[in-house]
């Protein structure tokens, strides 16, 4: 069932992340005013957080 | 900004010019290929380290490919603990999950792979049904709720279960009751 065509799927993946977080980004910078990089952080570092429990040990 | 697709390259790249053999990319992004309504923001990878060798030669081959790894992280690895990669430019990151308790339905999952190959980079994913036996194995609450989302999709597609192989799966990996809470 996989598919041959990974790379757009992949691509259109990537697009759908990215459209989502592209506008958190904008609310964490103008929110706290700080910089790109700061507000690509404090997200990561959000989501990693709220990411606890492996798939397989 | 770094998008996931290229993190992926990115870790695909330095994964495969280290000695490790044996890796998978489960989770999300691997689901994604079978359902494509999932959305995510890491890229899981599960790892064997099987050489002596592996470890070193992936930190080295991720601080080539543009990984700033700490010493926590390295500590981390080393340890075969579950270590998160990033980039400072990206907000997704790599969950990598060394894989030390499940060996075997890593392994059973790895010898059935499908491999892909994506700007010039091999990726190693789990069949459907491998994908599906996974996330049973993991139990959690959302993998049930995915589980069963991309089982109802793929048989409205008309795509081809191996139902039986689920079954034997689920027996030998004593989840049988886990996938008749999907298959109900």
């Amino acid at each position: 069932m996989a598919s041959s065509s990974l790379k757009n799927k992949l691509e259109m993946l990537s697009q759908m992340a990215m459209s989502g977080i592209r506008i958190t980004i904008e609310k964490v910078m103008e929110r706290l005013n700080v910089d790109e990089r700061e507000a690509i952080r404090i997200i990561r570092e959000t989501f990693v957080k709220s990411d606890r429990e492996a798939e397989i040990r | 900004m770094i998008d996931l697709k290229t993190l992926l390259i990115m870790f695909a790249r330095a994964i495969n010019s280290s000695t490790v053999k044996y890796w998978l990319l489960i989770g999300n992004v691997a689901g994604f290929f079978y359902y494509p309504e999932l959305i995510t923001r890491d890229v899981d990878i599960a790892v064997l380290f099987t050489e002596s060798r592996d470890i070193e030669t992936l930190i080295h081959s991720m601080e080539r490919e543009g990984f700033q790894l700490s010493s926590e992280q390295k500590y981390s690895l080393m340890a075969k603990q579950r270590t998160i990669i990033y980039l400072e430019e990206s907000p997704f990151y790599v969950d990598l999950l060394p894989v030390v308790y499940d060996v075997d339905i890593f392994m059973d999952a790895w010898k059935h792979r499908v491999t892909e190959t994506l700007d010039g980079q091999k990726i190693f994913l789990p069949t459907f049904e491998y994908w599906l036996i996974l996330k049973l194995y993991a139990g959690r609450e959302s993998d049930f709720v995915v589980a069963k989302k991309a089982l109802r999709y793929a048989e409205n597609l008309g795509v081809s279960i191996d139902y039986r192989l689920l079954q034997e799966l689920a027996k030998k990996y004593s989840i049988e009751k886990r996938l008749r809470r999907i298959l109900r």
